[in-house]
């Protein structure tokens, strides 16, 4: 008796709108949780990094001096080419490793007209012109004093790279190793008419050793 | 001194009319709206005063307190859930410093913000917009307050009405007499034979 009418008792408990009512807040609640909790202390997604909303905008302008005490270059100097922003760092390991990738990247693309610039970001010019001195290193390392022209160009981390057209118009960009054939890609992509093109190479690196240790 | 009234005298006076009013027809259900219309704008109004409150900033009164309320509002773009303003980061005293000089050319906090937005993207505000989809995020706390508030009243509404169902209680007259301890013996005598003539 009383197990067949368990069950009917339980059904009209449910049809309660008191209890539907909690159930439902209760679901949405839960929900939300779900949605909210893994966000949580996470650092920017690389997908953050790369959507920049620069993408098709004009490129921030610039004036930054050499590492080793050369020239200023500046975004006007760039005009008229395409040229490709490498935000990197003398203390980020992903950076240091990419050098061979950038020098091969460089013999391939200067000859057809595309600039590389490095720009230093939390580096002294010190270690960014001993850094310059590596065999292969041609194009320009400039140094960036007090990281505004990376505020300018909304860095999250280290490495990222901007391609930028002819125009000044931002073309791409690549968040993390451009790796060895994936800026050649883009920068042919963009020569062939591609825009806005995001691409997540990998992980940035936010800060200098120092700062993660000091921080906050 | 004989037209003064005494200290004793406002109270009783006070509890007469108290006693008229409730006895008029329908009283205790009219009152019992009165009641509720009370709290629900005692509610309105705390919830009001709240929001208004809580949208109220302070104006600083320092160029650095300035900046550092436009920081406070911007996340650290290197750091994990700290805002520009906390950080002790390159790229949060970048952006600090990048305030302090538009705030000197004259910029307002919305146009630095609107600056930051258009480097860094909708990430970079610690509080999300209050338009678009953001704006669920605003409401929805307010939608679930709401619910979690209309349950409660549904609830209390029929476990009273249970109760009244069980136990029908005293009459109204019944009521306002507990409620009246110091009418006279004749005073309540007379009201009870009215009720009953009444009835």
């Amino acid at each position: 008796m009383s197990t067949a009418a368990a069950p009917t008792i339980a059904r009209r408990r449910l049809r309660h709108p008191v209890r539907r009512l909690t159930i439902v807040l209760g679901l949405v609640v839960a929900g939300g949780l779900a949605v909210m909790l893994p966000r949580l202390g996470q650092n920017p997604s690389t997908q953050v990094a790369a959507d920049s909303p620069l993408l098709g905008k004009p490129a921030p302008p610039f004036s930054l001096r050499e590492a080793n005490g050369g020239a200023t270059v500046s975004s006007a100097t760039l005009r008229g080419h395409y040229s490709v922003l490498y935000f990197f760092a003398t203390w980020c390991p992903v950076c240091v490793a990419e050098v061979p990738n950038l020098v091969s990247f460089y013999w391939h693309w200067h000859t057809r007209g595309v600039e590389l610039v490095g720009i230093g970001y939390e580096d002294p010019g010190a270690a960014e012109a001993q850094f310059a001195r590596q065999d292969g290193i041609n194009w320009p390392l400039l140094v960036d004093p007090d990281e505004q022209v990376a505020l300018r160009y909304g860095i999250f981390g280290i490495p990222e790279t901007f391609v930028i057209g002819p125009s000044g118009t931002v073309l791409a960009k690549l968040v993390g190793a451009v790796g060895t054939g994936q800026l050649g890609a883009v920068v042919e992509r963009v020569m062939q008419g591609g825009t806005n093109v995001s691409v997540r190479g990998g992980a940035v690196v936010p800060e200098s050793p120092g700062q993660r240790t000091g921080g906050g | 001194m004989a037209d003064q009234p005494t200290h004793h005298e406002a109270p009783r006076r006070v509890r007469r009319l108290r006693l008229v009013w409730s006895l008029r027809p329908g009283a205790t259900k009219s009152r019992s709206h009165v009641s509720k219309a009370l709290w629900v704008a005692l509610f309105a109004g705390v919830l009001g005063v709240s929001l208004w409150q809580g949208a109220q900033r302070p104006v600083p009164s320092t160029p650095t307190a300035r900046m550092e309320q436009v920081a406070s509002q911007l996340r650290c773009p290197v750091c994990i859930d700290e805002s520009a303003a906390q950080a002790n980061t390159a790229a949060a005293r970048a952006i600090r410093a990048d305030i302090a000089t538009r705030l000197r050319s004259g910029q307002s906090e919305r146009q630095i913000i609107d600056y930051m937005v258009s480097r860094y993207g909708r990430w970079i505000l610690l509080s999300p917009p209050s338009s678009g989809l953001g704006l669920t995020v605003w409401l929805a706390p307010i939608a679930v307050t709401l619910g979690a508030l209309a349950v409660v009243a549904v609830a209390w509404a029929r476990a009273v009405q249970r109760f009244r169902a069980a136990d029908p209680g005293p009459t109204d007259t019944q009521v306002e007499l507990n409620g009246e301890r110091d009418l006279s013996l004749a005073d309540r005598t007379q009201r009870v034979e009215e009720e009953r003539a009444s009835t």
